[in-house]
């Protein structure tokens, strides 16, 4: 066994204390130096085009573009550390040094909202500091750029060679990442380059919807519409659509309405909630012939469908979407995962594309969701808004991938990835540290006594102009309030708590009622029982091998963690300068 | 130790030219005309050459013909005991060779090969050969050098002068008070007490070392040339003045001035 004092090892003094020596943690040992950390910063120096016509006479013809190729960009990538660092010749690349520039110390602080509402993610970050004292950033900070670049942050420990008494480097292959993001904008300060860090969520904080009419006619809108965002419409299957969202009339005249950006198809068409416009055809060309009065043509292919005559009520429709290259995707996880990677262009190596494929495996409920041009929604919260449906949560996991977190009570049989006990929870020297408790969110605490799945979202309430008397009664309820609900209580919460939590309800993703009494059933099974936070530090070669999500047992010599309970990770907060780490456990 | 102290400031590694007889992409031989000491930021040759004749030199050309040399270092290396630095000083007329010494390697911890020439001698450049056939990283590091004339003081260090080293450790303790200590570095300095500084090495000698340290290089001290330990006891670092020269003697032909000069990791 390793032990945090190799020499005391089975001491007397130990077993007297009945305190195990530490195990996974061997500081003292030979083999052991200082912690460093590198950095690698890819930056780009943009390229210049040479698109200009050359206006001269008897060179070239008018409008011929120059014969000079434009300069192609540059990438290249910073390398840094704090201690110094040389990869080995051995390791793939050879050679790399890493100049010791890192100057200040960074922090990264993840935490996870466990509100069932929430499926966004808390997380801070610090900013990465490289000396610049001798200017050699000043080039480089002028004419290149780092925002949106690649960021990582590896973890290694020196070696000590007791025949020469230094420390040698470990081989590349030996470190260990500790933060994978992206760069925001730099600053060039008098003595440093500072470059904030964020993770990746960072690529998809802008608004998820890019296409938008030019205002040309036809397909491209009138000019009334130039600049406005098209509707973007994902998921739905024709037995559960997406409900009653509110096209856009993109020709007045041709009575063109667009629901999509991509293909889809039109499941019931309402005119003031009643269904009295039929369907006629679907056609790739609604410009070629002509629809029928009181009919409405599609063309599923662009998403659009006209009428045939003027509506004297709201037109509002149930519609299916699909991906512009994916296609057809009805299932919440990958619905979630193809707006990250096909509409937010999140580069692949950014998205751990399996935990959305398995969570849809785990979770294969029928989701959609709609965008209206008004909806001016952010990629994360488009992102958010379809994972929250089934209580799921965006994460971004240690390696740097944006991944799915389904949060659910873990069953007795899970196998623990980890255990965390007194072996590896360490105090630090300011007496801080060991297993603390922490509160609960307050959505959460005390626990509910009941929650609320919304389910088929009516994307168009309508309380006027309808045509009450074609609409079923079942219509003119339904568009009359914004959600239905799948719900879970308990009654024995209510008796037990004085005023047992009620939180709103959540979701709205989901299409499908017993997907949503699914939903809610299962996280009323998590928060209607006791729950726990507890903050746990341990050494950072211990904590670092972690994520969010791992299963872990946590054994402590307090309440019922004597025996050891099943928790999951569900926070990290780490400071470079410190040689401990801090995981949030839900037990 | 009285007249043994030996203070170099005029680094010609700052100033010369440089070159090496292999080397890797970004720790080439003009690292080591910086002032960090690391070797990640110094002077590294290619993988397997750990010999002068496979191409373990370094070559430094004074910027001008003939100046005067006295002390030279190479510090923070990856050296073996068992390895050999033969420093050589030369004439471009000929080549003649002026001086050369074959050092043995660092002692254990120290990471440094030291050598005082014993007197000036005047040269155009430097060589220097590494032969450390059993190096295990298979290259051969420097992370810093110094190569230069040297201020001998006429009166040594006073008894006042001290040394030590700045210990830094990453330490965490356990439920049960059992505490780890990881070191985290081991920084050498000596803080040099002069008391007789005399008025003929004032200006030429003491206020050029401060003036040249003042600049943020490296000074390299060899606290006792007579001493066989000059391998662990000499620094090469940055130096602070810690008191301003001052005349305790009044009349006598005697100021006082204390310096730290603390080693560059």
């Amino acid at each position: 066994m390793t032990t945090l004092l190799r020499a005391e090892t089975g001491s007397a003094l130990l077993s007297e204390l009945g305190f195990p020596p530490l195990a996974e943690y061997s500081p003292l040992t030979a083999s052991q130096g200082p912690p460093f950390f590198a950095i690698e910063l890819v930056a780009v120096q943009p390229g210049t085009n040479s698109i200009a016509p050359i206006p001269t006479w008897n060179s070239v013809a008018w409008n011929t573009l120059s014969l000079t190729p434009g300069a192609i960009e540059t990438t290249g990538t910073i390398f840094a550390s704090d201690l110094g660092y040389r990869t080995l010749a051995s390791d793939p690349n050879g050679v790399v040094p890493y100049p010791p520039v890192l100057t200040e110390a960074f922090q990264i602080d993840r935490e996870l909202p466990l509100g069932p509402g929430d499926a966004g993610s808390g997380y801070a970050w610090g900013t990465v500091r490289l000396a610049n004292d001798d200017g050699r950033f000043d080039a480089i900070a002028a004419a290149w750029n780092a925002d949106r670049r690649a960021v990582t942050i590896w973890r290694g420990t020196k070696a000590w060679d007791d025949t020469r008494g230094i420390f040698t480097d470990p081989g590349y292959g030996d470190l260990v990442a500790m933060f994978v993001g992206l760069a925001q904008p730099w600053f060039l300060a008098e003595t440093e380059l500072q470059v904030p860090i964020r993770d990746a969520r960072y690529w998809v904080e802008g608004p998820v919807q890019s296409n938008q009419y030019g205002g040309t006619g036809a397909y491209d809108g009138t000019a009334s519409l130039a600049g406005t965002l098209k509707p973007k419409l994902r998921g739905g299957t024709a037995l559960a659509p997406v409900r009653n969202v509110t096209p856009v009339l993109i020709d007045p005249v041709a009575l063109i309405y667009q629901y999509n950006d991509a293909a889809g198809t039109v499941v019931n068409l309402y005119e003031g909630a009643a269904l009295t416009i039929t369907f006629s055809a679907d056609t790739t060309n609604l410009y070629a012939g002509s629809t029928p009065a009181g009919q409405y043509r599609t063309d599923n292919s662009r998403g659009l469908f006209q009428l045939g005559s003027s509506p004297v009520h709201a037109i509002t429709c149930d519609v299916t979407g699909q991906f512009p290259v994916a296609g057809v995707i009805t299932k919440p996880g990958t619905i979630a995962r193809y707006l990250l990677t096909e509409d937010l262009a999140l580069p692949i190596a950014n998205a751990d594309t399996a935990s959305f494929a398995s969570a849809d495996i785990r979770f294969p409920y029928t989701a959609g969701i709609y965008f209206h041009p008004s909806d001016a929604a952010s990629g994360a919260t488009a992102v958010s808004r379809v994972l929250a449906g089934f209580g799921a949560k965006l994460v971004t996991g240690r390696t740097g991938k944006l991944k799915c977190f389904v949060v659910r009570a873990l069953a007795g049989t899970a196998a623990a990835i980890a255990q965390f006990d007194t072996t590896n929870i360490i105090t630090k020297p300011d007496g801080t540290g060991g297993l603390v408790p922490v509160a609960l969110p307050a959505e959460v605490s005390p626990p509910p006594y009941r929650l609320r799945c919304a389910y088929a979202h009516n994307y168009t309430v309508q309380t006027s102009d309808l045509n009450t008397a074609s609409a079923t009664a079942a219509q003119l309820q339904f568009v009359a309030t914004p959600d239905s609900y799948g719900s879970w209580s308990d009654g024995s919460i209510q008796l037990a708590y004085a005023r047992p939590n009620d939180p709103d309800p959540f979701g709205g993703s989901l299409l499908v009622q017993a997907d949503a009494q699914a939903v809610a059933e299962a996280l009323g099974a998590l928060w209607g029982v006791r729950r726990r936070i507890y903050d746990v530090t341990l050494p950072v070669e211990v904590g670092m091998l972690r994520d969010i999500g791992d299963v872990v047992r946590l054994v402590y010599p307090m309440d019922d963690l004597r025996g050891g309970k099943l928790g999951q990770i569900v926070g990290e907060s780490f400071r470079s300068a410190d040689d401990s780490i801090v995981l949030r456990v839900l037990v | 130790m009285a007249g043994n102290t030996l203070i170099g400031s005029a680094n010609i590694w700052k100033t010369g030219s440089v070159s090496a007889g292999s080397s890797v992409s970004g720790l080439g031989p003009a690292n080591l005309q910086g002032d960090s000491c690391t070797p990640s930021a110094g002077w590294q040759s290619a993988n397997g050459v750990v010999t002068a004749v496979g191409g373990a030199t370094l070559q430094l050309t004074s910027s001008l013909a003939g100046v005067t040399w006295r002390e030279f270092g190479v510090f923070q290396t990856n050296l073996t005991e068992s390895a050999a630095v033969t420093f050589k000083l030369w004439l471009t007329a000929g080549p003649t060779l002026v001086w050369s010494i074959a050092a043995p390697g660092p002692m254990n911890g120290y990471a440094q090969v030291v050598v005082d020439a014993g007197q000036d001698y005047v040269a155009d450049y430097l060589t220097i050969d590494f032969d450390d056939s059993g190096n295990p990283d298979s290259h051969i590091n420097v992370g810093g050098a110094f190569a230069g004339p040297a201020w001998q003081p006429l009166i040594g260090m006073s008894w006042n002068t001290t040394y030590g080293s700045t210990i830094r450790q990453a330490r965490t303790q356990s439920r049960g008070g059992q505490e780890t200590r990881r070191l985290l570095s081991r920084q050498r300095f000596w803080s040099v007490e002069l008391q007789a500084v005399r008025d003929t090495e004032a200006w030429d000698d003491l206020a050029e070392l401060d003036r040249i340290a003042a600049l943020g290089g490296n000074v390299l001290l060899i606290p006792d040339i007579t001493s066989a330990d000059i391998y662990r006891e000499a620094v090469f670092g940055p130096l602070d003045v810690v008191s301003d020269v001052s005349f305790p003697f009044q009349t006598t032909d005697a100021r006082a001035w204390r310096g730290k000069i603390t080693e560059r990791l």
